[in-house]
């Protein structure tokens, strides 16, 4: 029995998946955003709606995602780390934050510049949007080793390209975007916390090793 | 090749054992994991867990400290900088031999 060292260490990354609890507070986070693109489709005043999603987007990805970090420690230590143990993980090195940090920045700054030249390209942000996410979900389900999040990376591309191609405009698009891949990523984390719970039991240390 | 190949011989042995280098694997990827994941992911029995445990906590590898969660409680491991070290100069060892086999 010789373990595959680098294996086993990816199986660290899988096991934070496992349970569904991120993926579905992910979704709840991409759910409020397309709640917000909504709003701004449907409210008339340009005035104040066209402020909103440069606001209200920021506000709700970083009260969001501060909100979600708590609620799934808060959720993990109740129902995961009982069954199947805790884990702590090692904050990712500054190179590979800045590393990152940069992509974003590039990647967003060449977006705009497009934007800029060829307004007419709005109506393609979805597409832009479900390529974007929907990469990073391929990267998750290669670190993770995790198939199902192959399927949503697909899923997003497919999402972003139909609310192009039916018309709906950037912010009705994006707001059908969101909202679908929300609804998918809540799905898919109900099934794997099902699946989860009724393949795990609450395990208990024992005295055999000192305690 | 031959001096790849006896490098082999300098392998530390406390890690090279299956079980233990399961251990050490998993603690390298994380800052910390507590009894039951590595029961877990390990697959070995509760007091074989804990004897490789035992040994690699005497090496100086990891570091064990005894909580509680609530009421529950908790043995939580992590690998300390010495036990670093010596599991990537293992992996490096290791990766020189084997790349110095024939195909």
């Amino acid at each position: 029995m010789k373990p595959d060292i680098d294996r086993m260490m990816r199986r660290t990354w899988r096991y934070w998946y496992e349970d569904g609890l991120a993926e579905m507070a992910g979704g709840l986070i991409f759910l409020a955003i397309g709640l917000l693109f909504l709003f701004e489709a449907v409210s008339s005043p340009a005035l104040w709606s066209a402020g909103l999603s440069s606001i209200g987007l920021p506000v709700v990805v970083i009260a969001g995602s501060w909100l979600a970090s708590r609620v799934v420690g808060r959720l993990k230590s109740r129902l995961t780390y009982p069954r199947t143990g805790y884990v702590r993980y090692r904050r990712p090195r500054r190179r590979r934050a800045v590393r990152v940090a940069v992509s974003a920045g590039v990647t967003g700054a060449l977006v705009a510049f497009l934007l800029a030249m060829a307004p007419a390209s709005r109506a393609w942000i979805p597409t832009l949007q479900g390529v974007l996410i929907g990469t990073s979900f391929f990267y998750l389900g290669y670190t993770a080793d995790l198939t199902r999040f192959y399927i949503l990376g697909a899923l997003s591309v497919l999402v972003g390209v139909a609310a192009s191609l039916v018309g709906l405009g950037d912010v009705s698009g994006s707001a059908a975007y969101f909202t679908g891949v929300g609804l998918a990523l809540v799905g898919s984390g109900t099934c794997a916390l099902r699946a989860y719970l009724r393949a795990t039991a609450p395990l208990a240390e024992v005295e055999e090793h000192g305690q | 090749m031959g001096s790849e190949l006896r490098s082999m011989a300098g392998l530390d042995r406390l890690i090279h054992e299956p079980a233990r280098l399961m251990i050490m694997a998993i603690l390298y990827a994380v800052d910390s994991a507590d009894f039951i994941y590595l029961l877990r992911e390990t697959g070995l029995t509760k007091g074989n867990l804990s004897a490789h445990l035992s040994r690699l906590e005497e090496a100086g590898y990891i570091r064990i400290e005894k909580t509680f969660r609530g009421k529950v409680p908790q043995t939580i491991c992590s690998q300390t900088d010495v036990g670093r070290r010596a599991f990537e100069e293992y992996r490096a060892r290791l990766k020189r031999a084997v790349d110095a086999l024939p195909e």
